[in-house]
């Protein structure tokens, strides 16, 4: 039934664009990102007069407290805008009309959790900026740049939570999902202990045990050079490459398995 | 002639219930077929499967067992969605934008460009009759009625060869009702088939060509509205509306016609006969009582009549 | 159906693929994870235990476990990195001067998590013995009624070479009910013959058999094993004298020596095993090793578990 008028359709990297700019323009509207990006903002602001307690610390302070909430602020976006993503789509009907338009399970997912990535990247530039002026502020000079290896790979690390934030709430209610994605946000920062644990096992199974678990877990502890940025120092090439490097494949991974439940998703 | 939608043996198991354990067959074995340039009216109560089939139709459910086309294409095949339009039972839609915005998106979504986007939002707003003032508000700001609205624009931004209308009518008062009355039968003078779903029996009467009718998930009935109401082994009947005269006159005079029925209105009366040969004799006695005439009707069963019936 | 199970298909290759990356990626990553400065893993505790208790919200519990965890994975860790061999008896030269505070901690938070008490007085003894004492005190304050801690704190006071103290301290332990035998005959032990090997021996076993946690069983165990070589030592010893004597010169093998092993009259002379080629092993099954220079019998370092020192 060829028809003059029909449509050809948008491509596919057009869709997931204009989705992920959709998904970026709901946060900006969303006055409760705000808030927690003042907040940050706050904390960063009273480590500069916590830091004249520190005895000359001031940078060093600014540094850890300023990271640490942009860590903590950080994985909370990504939880909980995370998980309701996709349901939230869902319990209030919009994706309806999404899917009755020639738009794949596939590329909505992808679009919704680029859209969150787009949100996050501009959440942390603006917390990052936050701590760098508080850091010129008690004069840390050459810290204020150097943090940004560390924000770099935090940014990856909140990148990873989200996409394990979308796949827990493809199967179950945002409430439970929100739950077993901090349960891996915490895990994931001891992993590197699973490891170690693992070493001083005797058993042989339970030593696969942890191995296994290693493995599937996301390696947080990649990802968390702040201490060492309070130093000054700049992560390595062969870390920040290596740790981009997992974060797209361990993404990769997550999103698949996504899509391939949400694939077989009914919508009532 | 080919079908521009073949649903075969198609059914639908919910599965409820904590465990998931215990099926409700929401759809039964539904075979159903519709030809292109129609309005078709999918009908029945409240759970009789008319949801559940078009979100089959639209790729929100997966069926149970059976399959179905739509432009020749499964409908698992989602580029045809290119060419269909849908706007879903009370449709809600994302709260943060605004109703120009909305449009913007879903434009997008088809590729169009900024132009395009723009002129099909206007003449769509346009023509389901959202107030110009209202083009710029956040959608969470819309009634029930002006969000219907805002669903039909949508589901017509790419021009579509078949739009699937969910209960169109729900949420809009009388005017409104009427109006998108007007602009649905508007859509097939244009060429589009119109599939809608609803429990509103006036609006299928004055729209479909051809109707469906599902029954606890089943088929009920389906065909012309016309064949159906008629061919249904009910006889036909007339009314005749009288103006003045003296009705206990008029009354007496037609008591004499075997099936004929008297009811008297404040100056004036109906009367119903079921022989056209008996209409001469009913005009003959009112003239003789001094009334006069208003009009002749032919009366065929009403679908509200079939409908109660089928669904009995 | 088969166009889905083709995707399945598809999906589970690109899954299991992704995660064989992730493996290699995550080998890469640990060789170039970010080591803390140098230094800073040795950096002193910023938080006190006692600061903490007020904010741990109820989970003093597991914030002790956390402590103990750390502190046995800091001295694990340690032992992983360094370079030379360290003798269980002579923890300095790794330089664990964090063990004290994560221990410190996790008494604090849990004072009556006796496990890392028995932890403390088996290895602070060998980093510094005035933390060791400080810790066991601190824990006998907190759970006066507990033989075992005076049992902790005699051994530490023992290993020091104290026998006096040790003496007092096992003396006030079997004071408390329900305090075993032992604990008397240990205070009696103590101030007869503190240092002999058979207080050691009773001390070890005593720990190797009512201990709770599983390294410091271990450690017992291993100390075992070391009175037993001291004792087959002057066994095998004295048959080597033996032949020394009668023959002006020093065995040249075990096959030599081996009739006047015989011939000691030791009950214990029995228990020394020999392999078929006819050499003496050790308790852990490694052959000894004859020193001709100084005709001594030695432990093989390379193949035996037995502690050196």
């Amino acid at each position: 039934m060829a028809n003059p008028n029909a449509v050809s359709g948008a491509s596919t990297f057009k869709i997931i664009s204009t989705i992920a700019r959709n998904t970026f323009r709901e946060a900006v509207r969303d006055r409760v990102l705000y808030n927690l990006v003042i907040f940050v903002l706050l904390i960063t602001a009273s480590a500069i007069f916590l830091g004249e307690l520190t005895a000359g610390h001031e940078a060093r302070t600014i540094v850890n407290l300023g990271l640490g909430a942009m860590l903590v602020f950080g994985a909370f976006i990504s939880i909980f805008v995370g998980v309701s993503l996709v349901s939230k789509e869902i319990e209030r009907r919009t994706i309806y009309a999404i899917f009755s338009k020639p738009i794949g399970r596939g590329e909505f997912i992808v679009g919704k959790y680029l859209g969150l990535c787009l949100t996050l990247l501009v959440n942390v530039l603006v917390m990052g900026i936050g701590v760098s002026l508080a850091i010129l502020a008690v004069g840390g000079g050459s810290l204020a740049l150097t943090i940004w290896g560390a924000i770099a790979l935090l940014y990856l690390e909140l990148a990873i939570l989200t996409a394990v934030a979308i796949l827990f709430s493809s199967f179950s209610s945002p409430a439970l999902s929100a739950l077993l994605t901090f349960f891996v946000f915490i895990i994931g920062n001891f992993t590197q202990s699973l490891k170690d644990f693992a070493l001083t096992i005797g058993s042989s199974s339970g030593k696969l045990f942890f191995d296994v678990l290693y493995i599937i877990l996301p390696n947080l502890s990649f990802y968390s050079f702040r201490t060492n940025a309070a130093h000054g120092e700049l992560p390595s090439a062969a870390l920040l490459g290596g740790a981009f490097l997992y974060a797209m494949v361990y993404i990769g991974i997550l999103l698949t398995v996504t899509i391939l439940i949400f694939k077989r998703r009914n919508f009532k | 002639m080919s079908y521009i939608i073949e649903i075969e043996n198609l059914s639908k198991d919910y599965e409820v219930g904590f465990w998931k354990k215990k099926k409700v067959r929401a759809l039964d074995d539904l075979t159903l077929n519709v030809e292109a340039g129609q309005i078709f009216g999918f009908l029945g109560g409240n759970g009789a499967g008319k949801t559940t089939t078009i979100k089959i139709l639209m790729s929100l459910m997966f069926p149970t067992t059976g399959t179905a086309r739509i432009l020749g294409s499964d409908i698992s095949d989602f580029k045809m969605h290119s060419r269909i339009g849908y706007c879903p039972e009370n449709p809600y839609f994302y709260d943060y934008l605004k109703a120009r915005e909305l449009m913007n998106y879903f434009g997008e979504l088809f590729g169009f460009d900024a132009a395009k986007r723009n002129r099909k939002t206007e003449e769509l707003l346009t023509k389901v009759g959202l107030d110009e003032k209202d083009w710029n508000k956040q959608l969470r700001k819309f009634s029930k009625g002006m969000l219907q609205r805002v669903g039909l624009a949508q589901s017509l931004i790419n021009e579509p060869e078949i739009v699937f209308l969910d209960e169109p009518m729900s949420g809009l008062d009388p005017i409104g009702r009427r109006e998108i009355r007007e602009l649905i039968a508007e859509l097939r003078e244009q060429g589009t088939t119109v599939f809608m779903s609803t429990h509103i029996l006036s609006d299928i009467e004055a729209l479909c060509d051809n109707v469906a009718i599902l029954r606890g998930g089943k088929l009920a009935a389906t065909g012309n509205l016309h064949e159906l109401l008629t061919d249904s082994g009910e006889k036909q009947s007339f009314e005749i509306t009288i103006k003045g005269g003296a009705a206990e006159n008029l009354k007496d005079s037609i008591a004499g016609i075997a099936g004929a029925i008297f009811a008297a209105k404040p100056n004036g009366a109906n009367i119903n006969v079921l022989d056209e040969n008996d209409i001469e004799k009913v005009l003959h006695a009112t003239r003789e009582a001094g009334g006069s005439l208003v009009s002749v009707q032919p009366v065929r069963q009403s679908l509200e009549e079939f409908f109660v019936k089928q669904t009995e | 159906m088969n166009k889905n199970f083709r995707q399945i298909v598809f999906s589970i290759a690109l899954i299991a693929g992704g995660f064989a990356l992730i493996f290699a990626l995550s080998n890469f990553l640990e060789r170039h994870i970010s080591t803390l400065p140098k230094g800073f893993e040795d950096e002193d505790l910023s938080v006190q235990g006692a600061n903490l208790k007020n904010y741990s919200l109820g989970f003093e519990g597991l914030l002790a476990d956390w402590y103990w965890m750390k502190a046995l994975q800091y001295l694990g860790k340690k032992f992983l990195d360094s370079k030379e061999d360290v003798s269980l008896e002579n923890l300095t030269p790794l330089n664990p001067r964090l063990l004290y505070p994560y221990l410190d901690n996790a008494t604090t938070l849990d004072p009556k998590f006796i496990s890392v008490y028995e932890y403390g007085a088996v290895v602070l003894p060998a980093i510094d013995k005035e933390q060791a004492i400080k810790l066991t005190e601190k824990g006998i304050r907190d759970n006066p009624n507990n033989w075992r801690l005076r049992h902790y704190l005699g051994f530490i006071y023992w290993r020091l070479g104290n026998y006096q103290k040790a003496a007092e301290v096992y003396e006030e332990g079997a004071k408390i009910t329900g305090a075993p035998l032992f604990m008397r005959q240990m205070a009696a032990k103590m101030n007869s013959d503190g240092g002999s090997r058979e207080t050691a021996r009773a001390i070890y076993r005593q720990m190797f058999e009512e201990s709770e946690d599983r390294q410091t069983r271990e450690n017992a165990a291993l100390r075992l094993l070391r009175l037993d070589f001291l004792d087959e030592q002057e066994i095998i010893q004295k048959s080597l004298d033996d032949f020394k004597r009668k023959n002006n010169r020093c065995a040249n093998n075990w096959r030599e020596i081996m009739p006047f092993l015989q011939a000691a009259k030791i009950p214990d002379a029995q228990k020394i095993r020999v392999d078929n080629q006819a050499n003496l092993i050790d308790r852990s099954g490694a052959a000894y090793l004859l020193n001709k220079e100084i005709c001594r019998a030695e432990l093989d370092a390379a193949r035996t578990k037995i502690p050196l020192e």
